[in-house]
């Protein structure tokens, strides 16, 4: 093993090694892929949350988002859908160091889902989503305490919901889902200050 | 003449310090960040297996429950990765533990192969009653046992790798003075093993 030395002429400037103040509040852009009652096909939601820092790595947070849906079969268009999701909670983010280059996410949200659907496949001729869910969710963060790129994965998971469908003019039909009705990716920019 | 000349050209020369990032390559590895990275490297992954198999199971309608079913599988082959970002952070590229995840991961997918409703699973047999064999059960519990375990090693052993890289890359910063033809300059002395 070779030592190597390297000799330096200490400079008159300070120097500093402070980390960058820490962010407690951020605003958020960005789009959903996933997919949601009633719709059989993905959904792609257009969103916009902003969170701010209640203590330590707990954060509040709200989001909105809403969009039109694409047919899972044949071509892959715009099948006449539409979601949108209104919700908040809290979370947590655990990051790497103080500067935080890669933060952990884990948290759970309440909130409204609806979605309208009007596939015009002969049979079913319209149906309509709305719920109150809860939403787990998990993901990642990347970037410097300013801008920050965001990855969540989330469940819709129904407390409350009511489906209706018309297959029949005369003779429409309500039904209670149970279970998960939507899940999401939402990708993101964070702007913290 | 001559020497004063040359220590005040090398003086002029010497730029203001800066406490910009280093480059990684001479960064020293902080435990500690080695050991989040891992574990947050290894619960996304995790909890995308266990969100993504919720949704595939209970999803309430055939786009859901496939969507689940994706990221249930993207999740677990991220997982064979991330949780050694700790590892690679310390500058240790390949890791076994990678390679113990992605076997444990192939045995997993062969035991669900036989656990599935299909040709060459179990329950092929429709005659009688379907019942996993031990063999298969053996498959999915090893399989999952494999990943998670390589997953726990590689959060435990993160630290450890951090501090094996400072070892190999150590840096010294020691004051020292630099004898001049008229006077003594304060300095410093930067050494590394390499």
């Amino acid at each position: 093993m070779r030592t190597w030395i390297l000799t330096l002429a200490l400079a008159p400037a300070a120097v500093h090694a402070e980390p960058a103040p820490a962010s407690s509040r951020f605003v958020e852009g960005g789009m959903t892929f996933g997919a949601a009652e009633p719709v059989i096909g993905w959904n792609l939601m257009a969103t916009v949350a902003a969170g701010i820092q209640i203590a330590g790595p707990w954060w509040a947070h709200a989001a909105f988002a809403y969009g039109p849906t694409i047919d899972n079969l044949g071509g892959h268009g715009l099948n006449n859908g539409r979601n949108l999701a209104v919700h908040a909670g809290a979370e947590g983010r655990w990051c790497s160091s103080r500067a935080g280059a890669l933060c952990g996410i884990a948290g759970l949200d309440l909130g409204g889902q609806h979605g309208s659907w009007e596939p015009n496949n002969g049979y079913l001729m319209s149906a309509s989503s709305t719920a109150l869910v809860a939403i787990p969710r998990v993901g990642l963060d990347v970037g410097t305490t300013r801008i920050r790129a965001r990855l969540d994965l989330e469940a819709d998971a129904a407390l409350v919901s009511r489906h209706h469908e018309v297959y029949d003019p005369m003779y429409p039909t309500t039904r209670s889902p149970s279970g998960i009705l939507g899940i999401e990716l939402a990708a993101g920019v964070w702007l913290a200050w | 003449m001559v020497r004063p000349m040359i220590v005040a050209v090398v003086l002029a020369a010497t730029s203001v310090a800066h406490a910009e990032p280093l480059q990684l390559d001479d960064a020293p590895a902080d435990p500690d960040t080695a050991q989040r990275l891992s574990t947050i490297g290894s619960a996304i992954p995790l909890a995308s297996i266990g969100i993504g198999t919720l949704v595939w199971l209970e999803g309430s309608n055939n786009a859901i429950r496939d969507l689940g079913m994706g990221i249930a599988i993207g999740g677990a082959v991220a997982g064979i990765v991330t949780p050694s970002l700790g590892e690679l952070y310390s500058h240790h590229w390949l890791n076994g533990t990678m390679a113990l995840r992605a076997g444990g991961l192939f045995v997993e997918f062969v035991g669900l192969v036989f656990a599935s409703n299909s040709d060459v699973g179990d329950c092929a047999d429709t005659t009688g009653p379907c019942h996993l064999h031990a063999s298969t059960i053996g498959l999915l519990g090893g399989g999952a046992a494999l990943y998670l375990g390589a997953t726990v090693l590689d959060i435990v052993e993160a630290p450890s790798a951090a501090r094996a890289w400072n070892r190999r890359h150590a840096v010294q910063v020691v004051p020292t003075a630099l004898r001049t033809p008229t006077s003594t300059a304060p300095g410093l002395v930067l050494s590394a093993r390499f």
